[in-house]
Order: structure tokens, then sequence, then C-alpha cells
């Protein structure tokens, strides 16, 4: 059911966190929402790895909108690793971020980001971004089922630079 | 960064349903150039700027691809894999509109790098409503600019 898609917003700024999710519920979209505010935490996610092994609390997201500028791994760094393993092609990654370098925008999109939105920070503009984000993403734009329910697969270490 | 006034190609065999998806843009008032490639060789044609298409006024570079799956001589996911094979033209958003339910159809076009996925509705009215939602996302999106595009970086 389109309502119980879960969203994983990747998302270090906390003030950011609790607008973007008052907004969600202003728009009345039910989904769960789940955030993790490092790079580290989104890998773990993804893996399936610690308190994340338990997918029926965590299941893999129907989205997930990543910042760029993370703690640890960098949003670019998630991007590469996520679109490198056959068991996350699925996965819609939609960058967020304030970066309006358009650098930024080809980066993201030749390694593999689905699509790119600056992030907006007027609680009115969140609202109506939230709604776009549900009808399209969620509503119309089809997630494989497969990609729901995946078979267990080994997830790589991406590689960590300083 | 949104730009709303993108230059769409179509990549569609069926004339009727290339038909009805302008006809979809224009009911929404949605004015943005489309151009249209019969199957997934013409596709490729006119994003190498082939024959006719060398002519980049008359046939832009596009900005979005918008892709039924099932065509002759080059079908959709055919089309997915030779741009996955040409990194200038791999930026480019692909956004898959297709009659396939087929979950390892949508598999399958994600992997090989579609940005979405959407099934193409029956009923004249609902693809009015598609058209028009993936409009209001994909002029907020940032869209990438290739070398081709007019004012690359």
């Amino acid at each position: 059911m389109p309502e119980h898609a879960v969203i994983l917003i990747a998302e270090d700024e906390e003030d950011y966190v609790f607008l973007i999710q008052k907004a969600f519920t202003e728009a009345k979209i039910p989904n769960p929402i789940h955030v993790v505010s490092t790079g580290q935490e989104t890998l773990a996610y993804l893996k399936g790895e610690g308190k994340y092994t338990n997918r029926d609390e965590y299941p893999l997201p129907d989205l997930l909108l990543l910042d760029l500028k993370l703690p640890g791994f960098s949003g670019f760094e998630i991007i590469g690793w996520a679109r490198s393993q056959p068991g996350l092609s699925g996965l819609r990654i939609v960058v967020l971020t304030s970066s309006d370098q358009m650098r930024d925008v080809n980066d993201a999109y030749r390694l593999g980001a689905n699509s790119f939105l600056m992030k907006p920070y007027d609680f009115q503009d969140l609202i109506q971004f939230s709604r776009t984000i549900n009808e399209f993403w969620l509503r119309m734009s089809r997630c494989p089922e497969s990609f729901r329910t995946p078979k267990p697969q080994q997830r790589d270490e991406p590689d960590k630079k300083s | 960064m949104g730009d709303s006034n993108y230059t769409i190609l179509l990549v569609e065999d069926d004339e009727n349903d290339a038909m009805l998806v302008r006809l979809a843009f224009q009911k929404n008032n949605i004015l943005n150039p489309i151009q249209w490639a019969k199957d997934g060789l013409e596709a490729v044609a006119y994003l190498n700027g082939n024959g006719v298409y060398a002519d980049r006024q008359a046939y832009p570079f596009p900005d979005v691809l918008i892709v039924d799956l099932k065509m002759p001589r080059m079908n959709g996911l055919e089309l997915l894999a030779w741009i996955r094979d040409h990194p200038e033209y791999r930026v480019i958003p692909t956004i898959i509109i297709t009659s396939s339910r087929l979950d390892v159809d949508i598999e399958k076009a994600y992997g090989l790098g579609a940005n979405t996925y959407m099934i193409k509705p029956p009923a004249l009215d609902e693809l009015v409503k598609m058209v028009k939602v993936v409009h209001e996302y994909w002029s907020v999106s940032a869209k990438p600019k290739s070398k081709f595009h007019k004012n690359a970086l």
C-alpha cells in the first residue's frame, strides 16, 4: 500500500529534520519517516546492520532523501556505493541540498541519483514540497516489489576516503 | 535551479499513444517542446545528432526523455542500456512510461538507470493527471546539463 511506503531522510541538521516531518504531517502524508544523520548510519540502514537488521521495524525505503553534506561519508559516496549494489538498484535516491552548484547536479546524476532538489526553508514551501514528493515518488512512480522484499545479499563496504 | 521549460524527447512507437501524450500536455496547458522519436534507434540518432537531427535549432538536445518500453528495432530497456554505455548521455533523466506492470521490467529499468517508472493509464483523464504530476515535479527537480545543452557550463 502506498501509505506504508517508508521515506528515509539522511540529514544532519536536526532543526531541518523537524521542519520536514512537520511539513509531511501538515500535508497529511501518512507514510512512516525514518531519519539517519550520518553517512555511516545511512549505510547501516541500507545494509540492514545493527538495529536496522529488523526489517519489520526498518524496512527498505521507497525513497531516500539524501543531503549531500553528511558527517562521515558524503552524499556522493552514498550514491556511488548504493549504485554498486545490485540489490539496491530499485532504491530511488533524491538528493536534497542547499548547494546550487551546477557541478553538484551533474555529479549527482552521473553517480546515479534519480533526482536533485533544492531544500526549501520556508515552511509553506516545504508543505508543497512534501505534497509534490508524495504525489510523484510515492503515488505515481513505481518501486519494484522485489526491492521491498529482497533476497539476502552480501553488501560491500565502500572505501572511506579521509 | 528548477526549469519548467525543459525540452522533452518522447520515445514511443505507437503514433496514437504519442498523440495522447501530446494531448495530455496540451490539456494541462503545458507548452514545453516535445520532440518525438519512434523507437530506440531513432532516439539514438536524435541524441547523436545524426542525419536531420544535426540541426539543433529544429531538434534541440533534450533535457528529459519519456520512454516507452515496448518498441520495435530497439526497445526501451535496450535504449536505457545504450544510454548507460554512453556516459555523455547517461545524465539525462529518463522517465519510463509504459503499459508493462511486470515487476521484472520495473526492476530492470531501474537497474539500467531509469530515473523513474510509471505505468501508462488506460484513460485519457488519468494520463492528463499523470502528465500534470510529472511536469510539476520535473519543473522543480534540477536537471543536469551536458556539453550538448545550450548554455552548458
